[in-house]
């Protein structure tokens, strides 16, 4: 093949140069790469956000902000983190990266689709982004209705923006899915695949079904302030908890496409730094899709004082505690696979423990919000705003910059910093705490969410956590500094395999892989992890 | 089975507000109940690791076991949660259901979610009374409130009695709650609600079943006053006492008894009769006919004033003599 004669000397990253050789690339691992700096740099406007929307809530009445200012603040944090930062951090950078390679394929099924996917996301997010020029969006990133309905202009902007970055969303889904019924290399089962592509394999079916969803509740709130069709707002003649209904059914499941690629991480993390066998992989794998399964049938949850009857609630609230169930399974598995381990401390370690604590703890905090009555508390305080910060922060961005690290040396061909990596884990671990743990318990007192002035009772709270929120975001600022600096300066990588994993992408590539991946495809003989 | 309960609220109440409703304990019991359990499963699971990880670490241990399943552990680790999980369900459920029971003697306040104020409306005897930022409950008395909203949803919380529900335009929901102790409680709207959603706050004053009824009683007298003369008075002790006296006294203004029906003349007019066509020129264009010996000080009440007001206004200044 010209082709492969062509790329034939040199790894994937210098096989080809210039910026045109990126902006057309469809190698996998380029696309990845692409991905790496996008959204790097989403984390890092979201995370000012944050850091603003902390600072301003020092003091209970306002400092430097206007309600108008907090509120949009507020609602770009929202939507750049969940949108741009955690819907495709893992799947489209890490899964892209990895999939192929751990299937021992060339490329994904698709590779222009996976260009167009890229693409798909930038427009979108350049979109919601702009909207700030024609005065920003105030809705929080859930656009409830009517208010979504009335609110301004920008409104129509952000959820176009949101509606096609959906589509980048379902196209990374279908190349998953499809890489993974079709490209398995000979020997691969779908029982010899490693955890990492379960994961994305449930989390692909997620985002292929549920987003839809989500695109044609957006497109029937864009008609009704466009075209003032009647669907959500009462005054129209439309039901304004419908849009609840539609927005939930697709977020719920969506909060899983944020989590269970990051458990999939957790699992490769934790296996290959305990240099042993992963405990329970099926029971890992089947729980990733029973999670998914599930997920579908637990959106009214976050209904439960909307005036939904309280016979749905009833059975949405039986129904959530059914997904704790594969989550706990999960959790107990990763403890179980250190038992008689060699663990090591390494920087992925040590931020997929971050995972394990932060998220444990996220998970019993869903216990109290799935229980009807206590949720009827609980709900739209800061209790839940910490909930979801440690699943979504705690959760779903530790596990990825576990993942991070730990696929960097064969991203780079370099090591990085191992003690400033650390370090790094460890600030954010501790930050993250200093910042969540008093909003649970102001929450619990009766802190309402999305305040920008509040009660001077709370103040105590607030301050601890906005000091916290220095710590966590030095803590990330420094990790990502470290990957961006030793990606270039990093020394370079004697061994290929540097953490003695046992899957393809380590075990059968050059030290960085080169354009095709392999140059002969890999048979498989085993399952992975068989450490012995 | 109150004991346990007890116990645990004594243990874990700093982190909820006080209890002033009948049902709060409903809450309270089940979330000291999962608290206690996510501190003893957390504490547990961390323990086994750190200790997995300080006794298997890389420098103690030569060589790694191989266990890929144990199907004993498995089965525990998969139907204990299950259980737990579900019990906490089901009691979570009847919780919910005992606290929505609304008693049939309960007193009914309906209540207007507004961008960004509540509004509560007591009814009796046929009569109305609107009021903003305090509801004024009598207490050990059952309320149940029925809710909506004008324009966009809002949702009621008042930590202090564990109730919240959406107020939803189009759309009317319930929620009740007895008061056990007196004093000033929290509302909060938690629905996002646009730009001072954070200021649409408001008060429950609990008060004794007496001084509800004696203030309901006078409130709802005085926001059903209709006697024009009445309202009129007032219009006038809030917009014209600064400069007019009820008498013949000069102010700043000329003193208004006796002026009605009475002939007026004026420095920049014709005379005319005092007639209530001249007393609404008067108020909404002052300049336009000063009285003699007076400077052109007074200045239009135009737009601060209803057609009604001034009506009420004209009846009162009828009947001073």
């Amino acid at each position: 093949m010209s082709a492969t004669d062509a790329h034939s000397h040199g790894n994937y990253i210098n096989c080809e140069k210039g910026l045109w050789s990126w902006l057309t690339t469809i190698d996998h691992k380029r696309i990845a790469l692409m991905y790496f700096i996008s959204i790097m740099a989403f984390f890092l406007v979201g995370g000012l956000f944050a850091i603003l929307l902390r600072l301003e809530l020092l003091s209970p009445e306002p400092i430097f902000m206007t309600g108008d200012f907090y509120n949009r603040a507020m609602t770009m944090h929202g939507s750049i983190m969940v949108f741009m930062v955690i819907v495709p951090g893992v799947p489209a950078l890490l899964g892209n990266f990895a999939l192929p390679i751990m299937l021992g394929a060339h490329d994904v099924a698709f590779p222009k689709l996976n260009l167009a996917s890229w693409y798909m996301l930038m427009l979108g997010a350049a979109i919601a982004v702009l909207s700030l020029f024609w005065g920003g969006v105030d809705t929080g990133w859930t656009f409830y209705t009517p208010y979504s309905g009335k609110s301004a202009d920008a409104v129509t902007m952000v959820v176009l923006g949101a509606f096609i970055m959906g589509f980048s969303s379902i196209m990374t889904g279908v190349n998953f899915i499809v890489t993974v019924h079709k490209l398995r290399a000979p020997g691969m089962t779908m029982m010899r695949m490693p955890l990492f592509v379960w994961s994305l394999y449930a989390t692909a079916i997620i985002q292929v079904i549920a987003t839809p969803v989500l695109g044609i509740t957006l497109l029937l709130l864009v008609f009704e302030r466009t075209f003032g069709v009647g669907i959500f707002n009462p005054a129209l003649g439309g039901d304004p908890v419908l849009f609840q209904h539609f927005f939930w059914f697709y977020s719920h499941p969506a909060v899983y496409i944020m989590i269970i690629p990051a458990m999939g991480i957790v699992s490769e993390v934790i296996a290959t730094f305990s240099q042993k066998t992963i405990f329970g992989y099926k029971a890992i794998a089947f729980s990733s899709l029973a999670i998914s399964a599930i997920s579908f049938l637990v959106w009214g949850h976050h209904m439960f004082v909307s005036g939904q009857s309280a016979l749905s609630g009833s059975i949405f609230s039986v129904l959530t505690m059914l997904v704790g169930v594969p989550t706990a399974i999960k959790l107990f598995n990763w403890v179980a696979t250190m038992y008689k381990g060699r663990v090591k401390l390494d920087t992925p370690m040590l931020f997929a423990i971050n995972f394990l604590a932060l998220f444990t703890i996220g998970g019993l905090t869903g216990l109290f919000l799935a229980a009807f009555n206590v949720d009827v508390h609980l709900h739209d305080t800061y209790f839940v705003v910490a909930h979801f910060h440690y699943t979504m922060l705690g959760g779903a961005l530790m596990g990825f910059f576990a993942g991070l690290f730990y696929w960097f040396p064969k991203m780079s061909g370099k090591m990085y910093n191992e003690v400033q990596g650390r370090i790094s884990a460890i600030m954010t671990f501790v930050g993250f705490n200093l910042t969540f743990i008093p909003q649970f318990i102001m929450g619990s007192q009766g802190m309402p969410r999305r305040y920008h002035t509040y009660d001077g009772i709370f103040t105590p709270y607030h301050v601890a956590s906005t000091i916290g929120s220095w710590i966590v975001a030095s803590g990330f600022i420094l990790a990502i500094y470290i990957l961006a600096r030793d990606f270039f300066k990093g020394e370079p990588l004697k061994d290929g395999n540097p953490w003695n994993a046992t899957t393809l992408e380590w075990t059968n590539t050059e030290i960085v892989p080169i354009h095709e991946n392999f140059t002969e495809l890999p048979t498989v003989t085993g399952r992975p992890y068989e450490y012995r | 089975m109150r004991f346990i309960g007890d116990i645990l609220q004594t243990i874990f109440g700093f982190s909820l507000p006080e209890q002033a409703s009948e049902k709060a304990y409903l809450v309270d019991d089940l979330y000291n109940f999962v608290l206690l359990l996510s501190i003893v499963g957390f504490i547990g699971l961390m323990a086994a690791m750190t200790f997995f990880i300080i006794k298997y670490h890389r420098s103690q241990n030569e060589k790694a076991a191989y266990i890929p399943h144990n199907a004993l552990a498995e089965t525990i680790w998969t139907v204990i949660p299950t259980i737990i999980f579900v019990g906490i369900a089901i009691w979570g459920l009847f919780a919910y259901f005992k606290m929505e029971h609304v008693p049939s003697n309960a007193y009914k306040i309906n209540v207007t979610g507004k961008q960004w104020l509540w509004e509560f409306t007591y009814k009796k005897d046929g009569l109305e009374l609107n009021t903003t930022d305090i509801m004024y409950v009598p207490v050990n008395t059952p309320i149940v409130l029925d809710m909506t909203a004008t324009d966009v949803i809002h949702s009621f919380y008042v930590p202090s009695f564990r109730i919240k529900k959406d107020t939803v335009p189009g759309m009317r929901t319930r929620v009740n709650f007895t008061a056990t102790k007196k004093g000033d409680y929290r509302i909060f709207c938690t629905e996002f609600c646009g730009t001072s959603h954070s200021r649409m706050r408001g008060t429950v004053r609990v008060v004794s079943k007496a001084r509800f009824e004696k203030w309901l009683n006078r409130e709802i007298a005085e926001a059903n006053v209709s006697d024009p003369v009445e309202l009129g008075s007032r219009l006038f002790a809030r917009n014209c006492m600064t400069c007019h006296n009820v008498d013949t006294t000069t102010k700043i203004g000329p003193g208004l008894a006796g002026v009605f029906g009475k002939n007026r003349s004026f420095s920049n007019a014709a005379d005319v009769v005092a007639n209530e066509e001249y007393i609404r020129e008067s108020i909404l264009a002052p300049p336009a006919k000063i009285v003699k010996g007076f400077p052109n000080k007074m200045n239009s009440f135009a737009g601060l004033l209803s057609e009604k007001d001034i009506d009420h206004l004209i009846e009162y200044i009828k009947t001073l003599k």
